[in-house]
C-alpha cells in the first residue's frame, strides 16, 4: 500500500502551487516522493523521544543593531527584474476570474 | 617555465607582489586556458571577460604604484551560480532565473573582492544546488576533466571542474549535504565545507537554511586556508554568522604527533567501494607515520542520516523556494487567467524535475499527519547526531573517512537535462551528510586513484570552528600524497 496515492500527491502539488501537467508526470513524481518516504520508515519507527528536536546546528542569539538606513535597495533596482510593472509597482493578474 | 594557469594561489600572490606578473597577464592566461578547454568541460554558465579585464587593468595600475592591498590582490576566481553578484546574471542553473540580475553581491564574494580578488565568471551547478552530478542544470552538462565521460559531481560541479581544468585558481561552492566535498573528491581537488556560521550566507540563494554553508575549492590545502580566511567572518546581514577569528595558516605546518583520529567503521561498510576502502586504509598509515594515532569507532546512527537530511532539507527548501512566484523576479508564465494560475504555471514551467520533487517531498513532510512522524522525528535524529559527534570530540581531535562511497560515475548518456536522482544516488551522500546535520567543518582532499584513473577523496572532520586543526592535518597529509602534477597534466579527453 503506497503511503502517497495520486490524489494525495495532487493535493500536495496544489499546496506547493505546482501544476502537474499530465498523468505521466503525476506517476513519476508520486513514485519519487514515495521512494524517500519509504526509505524513511526505519527512521520513523525509532523511539527518539529522549532527544529534543534540533532546529539548528549552532547556538543562536538574538542579534540587534542600531536602526539606521543602510544599503537599502532603490525602487528602480527592486523593480528591474520583474517582467510586469506599471507606474512603479509590480503588476499582477486578477485575483479572481 | 610553468604555465600561469598551473600556479597555486599562493604562488600567484607572490609573483604579483614581486611584480613578476601583472594581474592582467594572469587574467589573460586563465581566459586562454578557458578558451582552449571550456568546450570540452562546460564549467561556466556566464563568462565575465570584459568586466574582469577592466578590473585587472585597474589592479595593474595599483601594482605599478605599489598599492597592492588585500591578501588576494589580482587573483582570479570562479563563482558557483547561486551566489548573487550585482548586475551579473545569476541563474542557480534554473530556467526560473534565466533573466535574473541581482541588485546586490553576496557577502562572501564581496569579502574576496575587498581582498582584491576578481571574478572570471559564474559556474554551472545542479539546479538550485539539488543534485550530485550537475546534470540537473537547465543549461548544460559539465564533464569531469579527468575523464570527459564522467560527471564532475555536484552540486558544485562547475566549481570543482573549473579548478581541476585550470580555468581558475580557486572557486566558490556551497555545501548543503556534501555539494563542495563530493565534487572536489570526484575532480581530485581540495574542497572545504566550513563550520555552519563561519561564512556569511547573505546573498547566496537559500536551499536548506539550517544546512547551507559556503566554502572554497582549490588545488592545494594552503590555498584553501588562505581563501577561507578572507571569506570568513561576522556579517550583520546574516544573524547566524559567527564572530570568530579565522586564522588557519599560522598552525598549518604543525607536527601531528599526539593527535587522536577516529575512523568510524560505518564509513567503510559494504556501500563503500573496495578501491576507496584501500585508499582510506593507506591514508590511515600515512597519519600514523606522521605521529597521529588512529582508532576505529562506531557511529551507529549514521545510517539514518540520509533519511533525516532529505526530510529536513527538502522541508526547508519547499519553504525557501516559495518565493519564486513569477512576480518580482525570475521566470513568469505567459497569459495567466488569474493570480493563482500565474503562480502554478510559473513554478511548473520554471522549475526542473528534481526541484519539483524536493518541493513536493518537503510540502508532504510538513503537512498535518506527517509533521510529527517525519519532520520532528528527523529533528530528533539531528540532535542524536550532534550528541554522538560531540562525544567523539571529547576524545578525538579529528574524524577521517572517505568523502564518497565510489569515484565519479559516468554521465547518464550525455546531454540529458534535468536528470532526477534516484534513491541510490541519494544514499551515496551518506558520508558527507553528517557534517551538515551537525554543522561541523569537513574537508575533502585527494588520497588515491581508482583502477580506472579517477580520483578518490579523503574526508577530514573536526569539531565546530576547528578548521585550523583540519587544515593542519590535511596539509601534512598533502605533503605525502597529492595530485598537483597530475592536475596540471590533465588532457581533457575521454579515456
Amino acid at each position: 500500500m503506497p503511503e502517497i496515492d495520486k490524489d494525495g500527491l495532487q493535493h500536495i502539488a496544489n499546496l506547493a502551487r505546482i501544476e502537474i501537467k499530465d498523468e505521466k508526470e503525476l506517476d513519476i513524481l508520486a513514485e519519487k516522493v514515495e521512494e524517500v518516504i519509504v526509505h524513511s520508515r526505519d527512521l520513523a519507527a525509532l523511539d527518539l523521544s529522549h532527544f529534543e528536536p534540533l532546529t539548528h546546528p549552532i547556538e543562536l542569539f538574538d542579534v540587534t543593531r542600531e536602526d539606521v538606513v543602510d544599503g537599502a535597495v532603490s525602487q528602480e533596482d527592486a523593480l528591474k527584474n520583474s517582467q510586469s510593472i506599471e507606474e512603479g509597482q509590480f503588476k499582477v493578474p486578477n485575483m479572481l476570474s | 617555465m610553468t604555465n600561469i594557469h598551473e600556479l597555486t594561489v599562493e604562488e600567484l600572490v607572490n609573483k604579483i607582489k614581486d611584480k613578476a606578473l601583472k594581474p592582467s597577464e594572469v587574467v589573460n592566461a586563465y581566459y586562454e586556458k578557458i578558451e582552449k578547454d571550456e568546450e570540452a568541460v562546460n564549467a561556466f554558465i556566464t563568462i565575465t571577460k570584459d568586466e574582469a579585464l577592466e578590473r585587472a587593468k585597474d589592479l595593474d595600475a595599483l601594482q605599478a604604484e605599489n598599492k597592492m592591498d588585500g591578501a588576494l590582490f589580482g587573483i582570479p576566481f570562479g563563482i558557483k551560480d547561486n551566489f548573487n553578484t550585482r548586475d551579473v546574471l545569476t541563474t542557480c542553473a534554473s530556467q526560473m532565473l534565466e533573466n535574473f540580475y541581482p541588485v546586490y553581491t553576496a557577502t562572501s564574494v564581496k569579502n574576496l573582492e575587498d581582498a582584491n580578488a576578481l571574478s572570471l565568471g559564474k559556474l554551472n551547478m545542479d539546479e538550485f544546488a539539488m543534485g550530485s552530478t550537475t546534470e540537473s542544470s537547465y543549461y548544460k552538462v559539465t564533464t569531469n576533466p579527468w575523464n570527459l565521460n564522467h560527471v564532475p559531481g555536484g552540486s558544485s560541479g562547475g566549481s570543482a571542474a573549473a579548478v581541476a581544468a585550470g580555468f581558475v585558481p580557486f572557486a566558490l561552492g556551497t555545501d548543503t549535504g556534501g555539494s563542495i566535498r563530493q565534487p572536489a573528491s570526484y575532480c581530485g581537488v581540495v574542497g572545504m565545507k566550513p563550520t555552519y556560521g563561519r561564512v556569511s550566507r547573505f546573498g547566496v540563494v537559500a536551499f536548506g537554511s539550517s544546512f547551507d554553508t559556503i566554502g572554497p575549492i582549490t588545488k592545494t590545502v594552503k590555498d584553501n586556508a588562505l581563501v577561507l580566511e578572507q571569506m570568513a567572518g561576522l556579517d550583520e546581514r546574516d544573524s547566524t554568522s559567527a564572530d570568530k577569528e579565522a586564522n588557519f595558516l599560522s598552525s598549518i605546518d604543525q607536527n601531528l604527533s599526539g593527535k587522536k583520529i577516529a575512523l568510524p567503521k560505518e564509513f567503510l561498510d559494504e556501500r563503500t567501494g573496495e578501491d576507496v576502502k584501500k585508499a582510506v586504509k593507506e591514508a590511515v598509515k600515512v597519519f600514523e607515520s606522521l605521529g597521529a594515532t588512529v582508532e576505529e569507532v562506531s557511529l551507529p546512527n549514521i545510517k539514518y542520516g540520509v533519511s533525516a537530511y532529505y526530510l529536513l532539507a527538502s522541508s526547508e527548501a519547499s519553504s525557501n523556494l516559495a518565493r519564486f512566484d513569477g512576480i518580482r523576479y525570475g521566470y513568469r508564465a505567459e497569459n495567466p487567467k488569474n493570480l493563482d494560475e500565474l503562480y502554478m504555471k510559473t513554478r511548473s514551467e520554471g522549475f526542473g524535475e528534481e526541484v519539483k520533487r524536493r518541493i513536493l517531498l518537503g510540502t508532504y513532510v510538513l503537512g498535518s499527519g506527517h509533521y510529527d512522524k517525519y519532520f520532528v522525528q528527523a529533528q530528533r535524529m539531528r540532535r542524536a547526531f550532534i550528541e554522538d559527534f560531540k562525544k567523539l570530540f571529547e576524545t578525538y581531535d579529528l574524524i577521517i573517512g572517505p568523502t564518497t562511497t565510489g569515484v565519479a560515475p559516468k554521465l547518464k548518456g550525455g546531454a540529458q537535462h534535468n536528470e532526477v536522482d534516484d534513491v541510490e544516488a541519494l544514499l551515496n551522500d551518506v558520508l558527507t551528510i553528517p557534517a551538515n546535520m551537525t554543522g561541523i567543518p569537513a574537508i575533502s582532499i585527494p588520497c588515491g586513484m581508482s583502477e580506472d584513473g579517477l580520483p578518490i577523496g579523503l574526508q577530514i572532520l573536526s569539531d565546530h570552528y576547528n578548521e585550523a586543526v583540519i587544515y593542519n592535518a590535511a596539509y601534512k597529509f598533502e605533503e605525502r600524497y597529492n595530485l598537483h602534477d597530475e592536475l596540471n597534466n590533465l588532457k581533457m579527453e575521454v579515456k
